[in-house]
């Protein structure tokens, strides 16, 4: 069983070099910062392209704190938020429980995983217009797909940690005198931990990136909203808007989450290298 | 009924047969055969063999992580049918909880048992300080190394006072200076209160060095081919004549086994 897409894994490194980051660290991000913006402001004034295409930094950033200012984007920011939320939250509901039933008791490992692996490549977007047909236009079709989209990695990240508990630890407890029901909590529910917060942390990062594509069902409010209205309108600012609050936000979704996980796990460096 | 010599017997093990059925190969592995040991009280026995010897399914067995197919383990007097706390088991790959501290990995049972937060204390203060770990209580097991990690696996073990300790080549993944001290401390500790111990271990000079007993396993099936006593005083002198002469009637008896077997494997 895969237990995660290939970009689900290559976080690792990237928290390591954040947590090693010094002074110096912040000065090559600013410098990085500096290059990308200059380069922008220096290919629309050299009039490589046009306007229309690619707006420059200013009325980019002039149209953002306009909708700051006007209150605006604190709605679609909030609306979309929500939207996450929810969806984030019924795939927790559903993809643990589940996940630690299929991790841990064999005969529904082999019932449910081929479904899962059939599935889990079918992208969110495929299913729009099933779940309107199923669900309408109204939230309810948004919030599942954005359900849809955090459910894998957290249900693939629980059952693989439920799977790999290592038999020594169980063995060592019960050469310990621990009884059966102490073992799950303190030995079954600590090993698979680690393995479950990553599920969370990737599902919350998922259910974001899936918010565009449930945003294109009829929606008259969120980023994804946002983009949609720039396209139909031919406001490409808009569309950059749009395109850089996600960045943004998702950005410190990611590092909000990081941080719980080192405060849960503090000893989630380590767990690799050691059994 | 069996009379005096077998009430005195820790571990009492009698025609003891292992055989896992590999459905795969649709043939059977015979793992153990026949094997007939007793372990006094506070005999400290190696079991010593090559890899496929079923030493370390002789240890499972014992701990009862496995059941014989035939044959039984009594530990004093009583059949072994599960894992217990009066048998404590040191695996070679530590099996210390790495979501732990090292000083919540030794206070582990006592805890689970309901001993207070000072008893636990205590517990950890005398046993932190018996395997040298003194300052590195609120560590996690991944930031140790592989001998500081097997001495809070023996820290552990020890803390819930077990009557038995079993130890499955707890050194076998450390280097060899580190493997010469932690043999010295294991035998420091074991001398204090003399229990019984039975140390499985590839190592000939592990097992002259360590043992009272030992005992050596012979490969496909394993079957006690020879048991060896040494009788050293402790601790011994790794450079002397008579532990070296011991070395080589322990590598000799090794060799021709090893090489009967493998006579027998062929014309099998």
């Amino acid at each position: 069983m895969t237990t995660g897409d290939a970009t689900q894994e290559v976080e690792a490194p990237q928290e390591k070099s954040a947590a090693k980051r010094g002074r110096s660290g912040y000065l090559y991000t600013f410098i990085s910062l500096a290059i990308f913006f200059g380069a922008w402001q220096l290919a629309v004034s050299a009039n490589f392209v046009s306007e229309f295409f690619l707006p420059g930094p200013v009325p980019v950033f002039k149209l953002m704190f306009e909708m700051v200012a006007d209150g605006s984007l604190f709605v679609h920011i909030a609306v979309s938020l929500a939207r996450v939320a929810a969806g984030f939250l019924l795939a927790v509901l559903v993809a643990i429980p589940l996940g630690m039933l299929i991790g841990l008791w064999r005969p529904m490992f082999h019932l449910v995983d081929p479904w899962i692996e059939l599935v889990r490549p079918i992208p969110p977007i495929a299913w729009i217009p099933l779940v309107i047909m199923w669900l309408g236009l109204d939230e309810e079709s948004k919030v599942a797909i954005i359900m849809y989209g955090a459910f894998f990695p957290i249900a693939l990240n629980t059952i693989s940690g439920f799977h790999a508990v290592d038999r020594v630890h169980i063995w060592a407890a019960l050469t310990l005198g621990v009884s059966r029901q102490q073992i799950f909590w303190h030995v079954i529910m600590r090993s698979a931990l680690p393995r479950v917060v990553v599920g969370l942390r990737l599902g919350a990062g998922m259910a974001f990136i899936v918010l565009v594509a449930a945003e294109l069902i009829l929606a008259d409010a969120g980023l994804g909203f946002l983009i949609q209205d720039g396209r139909y309108q031919l406001k490409t600012e808009q569309i950059m808007v749009g395109i850089i609050v996600i960045g943004v936000i998702g950005y410190f979704i990611n590092k909000g989450l990081l941080w719980l996980e080192s405060k849960w796990i503090p000893y989630r460096e380590t767990i690799d290298q050691n059994t | 009924m069996q009379g005096k010599a077998f009430m005195n017997k820790k571990i009492h093990i009698t025609g003891l047969n292992m055989i896992y059925a590999s459905d795969r190969l649709e043939r059977s592995v015979t793992a153990l055969e026949d094997i007939n040991l007793s372990i006094a009280t506070g005999e400290f026995i190696c079991l010593l063999g090559p890899s496929g010897c079923g030493k370390t399914t002789l240890l499972n067995l014992i701990a009862g992580f496995l059941h014989p197919t035939s044959g039984s383990v009594l530990v004093d007097g009583v059949s072994v049918e599960g894992p217990g706390p009066e048998r404590g088991v040191v695996f070679q790959e530590y099996g210390i909880f790495p979501w732990f501290t090292v000083a919540h990995n030794i206070a582990f049972g006592p805890r689970m048992r309901g001993a207070s937060k000072k008893e636990q204390a205590e517990i950890v203060r005398h046993f932190v300080d018996l395997v040298h770990l003194k300052g590195f209580e609120d560590h996690y097991p991944g930031e140790l190394s592989g001998g500081m990690k097997q001495r809070v696996s023996i820290a552990r073990t020890l803390a819930n006072g077990p009557d038995i300790l079993l130890m499955d080549e707890p050194f076998g993944a450390l280097d060899a200076m580190t493997r010469e001290t932690m043999q010295e401390e294991l035998l420091q500790i074991w001398q204090l209160d003399k229990r019984t111990c039975i140390f499985v271990t590839h190592s000939i000079a592990e097992a002259v060095y360590l043992a009272d007993r030992i005992v050596i396993l012979g490969a496909h099936p394993g079957r006690v081919k020879d048991i060896v006593e040494v009788k050293l005083e402790r601790l011994r002198d790794r450079s002397s004549t008579e532990y070296f002469d011991l070395y080589r009637h322990v590598d000799a008896t090794l060799r021709k086994e090893m090489a009967e077997s493998r006579e027998e494997h062929e014309e099998a």
